[in-house]
Order: C-alpha cells, then sequence, then structure tokens
C-alpha cells in the first residue's frame, strides 16, 4: 500500500488569503446593513469609519491619546503579573496566605468589572481608575496559574534537584520556570486581551484625560458615531497588535533558550 | 561512613524498616538486594536526606557529597542530554568522555523525550558520576541495559568512584558481583 500526503506549497499565502476573505466577508456584512439602515448615527459605513480613523491618526492628540491610554493598562498589566507571580510563589510557600488570600481571589473574579470601576471612582483619582482597574483583571488569573503550575512542578525532579544540590538560581531556572511556563503563558496572553478591554471600559466610565474611553465617551455624547466606531476600531487592533507581541517576544526568548542550550 | 541506627520507619500502616541498623564503611562497594517492598528504596531515601526516619538516626558526615541514581531516571525533559549530564557546572569535555564511555556519543543534543529507556538510563549514571560524589547511590541502575552496557556500566561506575562509597540497590546482583565488597540482603518486616 502507498501513503502519499499532500502539503499546501505555500500555506503563508494560503493562510493569509483566507484571512483577507474572511475580512473582506465581514466588512461587506457591515456595509450591507449600514446601507439597510442608512442611518449613520446608528451605524457608519467601513469606508466612513476607516476615513474617520484615518484623519484622527493624523493628528498629534490621537497617539498621545494611545499612548496614555496604553501606558496606563499596561502600568496595570505589568503590576498583575508581578503581584500575582510573588503571590502564587507566597501562597504555595504559606498555607495561612493560600488559606486567606483565595477567597479573596475567588471574589476579585466573580465581581463585574464594572463594580470596580464605580467603587473605584469614589476614592482613586480618575486617571489611575484604568491601571487599577486592569490590575485587578491580571493579578487572579496570573496568579492562579502560576500557582498551578508551581503546584504541579514533578516532585521527582524537586527530589533530583535537592539530591544534587542544585542552587537556588539553578531550581528556578532548570526546574520551575520550564514547569509553570505552560501554565503561565497562556495565562499572560488572555489576561493581556482582558486587561486591554477592561482598561478601556474603565477609562469610558472615569474619564481620564488623554483617553480612549474618554474619546469613546465623547464620541458616543456628541452622537458622532464614525468617531465612535473609529476609536472602537484602534481598540481593536492594539489589542491584537499587543497580543501578537507579547506571544512574539515569548516564542522569541524560549527560542533564544533553546539555542543557549 | 553512614550509619544508620536502629531506623523505623512506616508508610500508613506499613512498616517497612523496623529498627534497622547498618554502617556502610567508607570507600567500601555494597549491594543491597532483597524482595519487592521491602525497603531498599526507602533506605535510599533516608541516606539522601529526602525522608526522615520515624525513628532511630541517620548520619550521614556534614559536607559529604552524596548522589543518585534514582529507580527512575529523573532527567529534566527541556534539557538536552548534555545539560543533564552537566547540570549546573560539570566540565563539558568530561561530561562528552562519559557520555562516550556509556555509548552515547552523538546523542549530545537530544531531548530525554527521544531516547530509549535503556540510554536515558545511561544519562542517569552519567549524571550522577560527573557529580563527582563522595557516596554513590543507584537504585536499580541497569534497568532497560543489555548484558553487555551492564557490564559496561558498572565498570565504568566501579572504576570511576574507586576509594569512594558506592551503595548499590538491585535485584539483578550479576553485574555488580565482581566488584562489592558486601552485600547488605533486606528481610521483609513482619507488621
Amino acid at each position: 500500500m502507498r501513503i502519499s500526503t499532500t502539503q499546501s506549497k505555500h500555506p503563508k499565502l494560503k493562510k493569509a488569503a483566507a484571512a483577507v476573505f474572511a475580512a473582506a466577508f465581514w466588512l461587506g456584512i457591515w456595509q450591507l446593513a449600514a446601507v439597510l439602515i442608512n442611518e449613520q448615527i446608528v451605524l457608519a459605513p467601513p469606508l466612513t469609519v476607516f476615513k474617520t480613523l484615518f484623519s484622527l491618526a493624523g493628528t498629534w492628540d490621537f497617539w498621545l491619546t494611545v499612548a496614555l491610554s496604553a501606558l496606563r493598562i499596561f502600568c496595570g498589566y505589568a503590576l498583575g503579573v508581578l503581584f500575582g507571580v510573588a503571590f502564587a510563589v507566597l501562597t504555595k510557600a504559606s498555607r495561612i496566605a493560600y488559606t486567606l488570600l483565595r477567597p479573596m481571589m475567588s471574589v476579585i473574579k466573580a465581581t463585574p468589572v464594572a463594580s470596580f470601576i464605580i467603587m473605584l471612582l469614589f476614592f482613586s483619582p480618575n486617571s489611575y481608575i484604568p491601571t487599577v482597574t486592569s490590575f485587578l483583571m491580571v493579578f487572579p488569573m496570573i496568579w492562579a496559574n502560576t500557582f498551578k503550575g508551581i503546584d504541579e512542578t514533578d516532585e521527582k525532579l524537586l527530589e533530583m534537584a535537592e539530591v544534587f544540590g542544585f542552587s537556588r538560581k539553578c531550581l528556578l531556572r532548570d526546574v520551575y520556570m520550564p514547569s509553570v511556563k505552560p501554565y503561565f503563558v497562556p495565562a499572560a496572553l488572555t489576561s493581556l486581551g482582558f486587561a486591554w478591554k477592561a482598561g478601556i471600559a474603565a477609562e469610558v466610565l472615569a474619564s481620564p484625560k488623554h483617553s480612549i474611553g474618554g474619546m469613546l465617551y465623547r464620541a458616543k455624547v456628541y452622537l458622532e458615531t464614525p468617531e465612535m466606531l473609529a476609536w472602537t476600531l484602534c481598540v481593536i487592533m492594539i489589542s491584537m497588535l499587543l497580543e501578537w507581541l507579547l506571544s512574539y517576544l515569548l516564542k522569541r526568548r524560549s527560542a533564544e533558550r533553546s539555542v543557549a542550550v | 561512613m553512614i550509619r544508620l541506627e536502629n531506623v523505623s520507619k512506616a508508610f500508613g500502616e506499613k512498616a517497612v524498616l523496623a529498627g534497622f541498623s547498618f554502617t556502610f564503611e567508607e570507600g567500601k562497594r555494597y549491594a543491597v538486594t532483597g524482595p519487592s517492598g521491602v525497603g531498599k528504596t526507602t533506605l535510599l531515601r533516608l541516606i539522601c536526606g529526602l525522608i526522615r526516619p520515624d525513628s532511630g538516626s541517620v548520619e550521614v558526615p556534614e559536607g559529604t557529597r552524596v548522589r543518585a541514581v534514582f529507580q527512575e531516571d529523573r532527567l529534566l525533559p527541556w534539557k538536552t542530554v548534555l545539560e543533564n549530564v552537566r547540570l549546573e557546572n560539570g566540565d563539558e569535555a568530561h561530561v562528552r568522555e562519559l557520555l562516550s564511555a556509556l555509548g552515547l556519543e552523538g546523542e549530545e543534543g537530544s531531548l530525554p523525550k527521544s531516547l530509549s529507556g535503556g540510554m536515558s538510563r545511561r544519562v542517569a549514571i552519567a549524571r550522577a558520576l560527573c557529580a563527582e560524589p563522595d557516596v554513590l547511590l543507584l537504585d536499580e541502575p541497569f534497568n532497560g541495559l543489555d548484558d553487555g552496557m551492564k557490564a559496561r556500566a558498572a565498570a565504568l561506575i566501579f572504576g570511576r568512584m574507586k576509594g569512594k562509597t558506592v551503595i548499590v540497590i538491585t535485584h539483578d546482583t550479576a553485574p555488580v558481583a565482581e566488584y562489592a565488597d558486601e552485600t547488605l540482603t533486606l528481610q521483609p518486616v513482619e507488621n
């Protein structure tokens, strides 16, 4: 019997073509819906939205707004990752810390993001609210996954490391980090998207100066639907870009490590 | 020397060692045998300090470099053969020489998942020897090796560990028979 397999000659090209086709399809649906509704205030057609986005992108204010929103949210994300990992280590080391922290994490995870934002509006400066909100989205997710990764580190490898007198650095680098990575990386990627979306939502309600959320709110109040959709498009594009960038950086780091090996 | 004094160890209701006393003299080679479940691996874990006795004492002199070949290979799956053997600070030339002596030349860059059971076993032996221990504990080190390789591995282990303490836990005493100074046969504890 002869078994043959067929492989595409240009898999990347095919993938790109499929993506273009899917995008064109949904843009077509959007255009059709806009034509049928025929009310720009309700739904602006894609071309108008893209034109608005390009005209916004030509202003200094647009880039300042994007940069400051990204900075606020990224600070929350970075703090969430940092504290998530630190608390995972702490709760793994201390049963009391785990008992105390676990219900708090469950409460944070179960609380609607809007509740946090409204509560924060009472006692936090508006410009910090997106940072704190992003932090609250990321912290429990990173904590739970890192904790699970540490918890599931192979006991036999830990014993081997003990017998072979691994230094703390070696234990961390050669045993814990590779064990935690499969849990940490998906959480880091997923929580980045959550942080970004929750951060923008916080900006909508808190309206700090120079913020994408603030601009979205302003566009909604003045019924500037093309501008509102343009800012939404901007949020989506940045979210996808951040996710791609983080995934690329993590892959590159992993590749560098294996080359160094 | 490693001294076990009146050591008892139980797992739940099952007593594995009861009032066990023995002294492993420095520089001697021991084969430890006995039926399954008699406490051979427990003995290794006690000497390594991985578990504590329920009563009695295990004395290993301060600063003694004890290393082990466990019953399972316990190789780091994300590290190459060379890195698994070298660990933190092994000399690369020494590692390559050990690997070659165990018939593993050309496998330096392989990951453990691509190795056969016998090859992984030899990597675990190479790792323990590379650490240049004062006391080497081996738990069924010849599992998965053919007769020729068993002899080769035994010659390497005892050759490299000349003048140092070697304790081989095995049900297959043939490969170590010509090297062991003493054979310790553990008897089951009456529960």
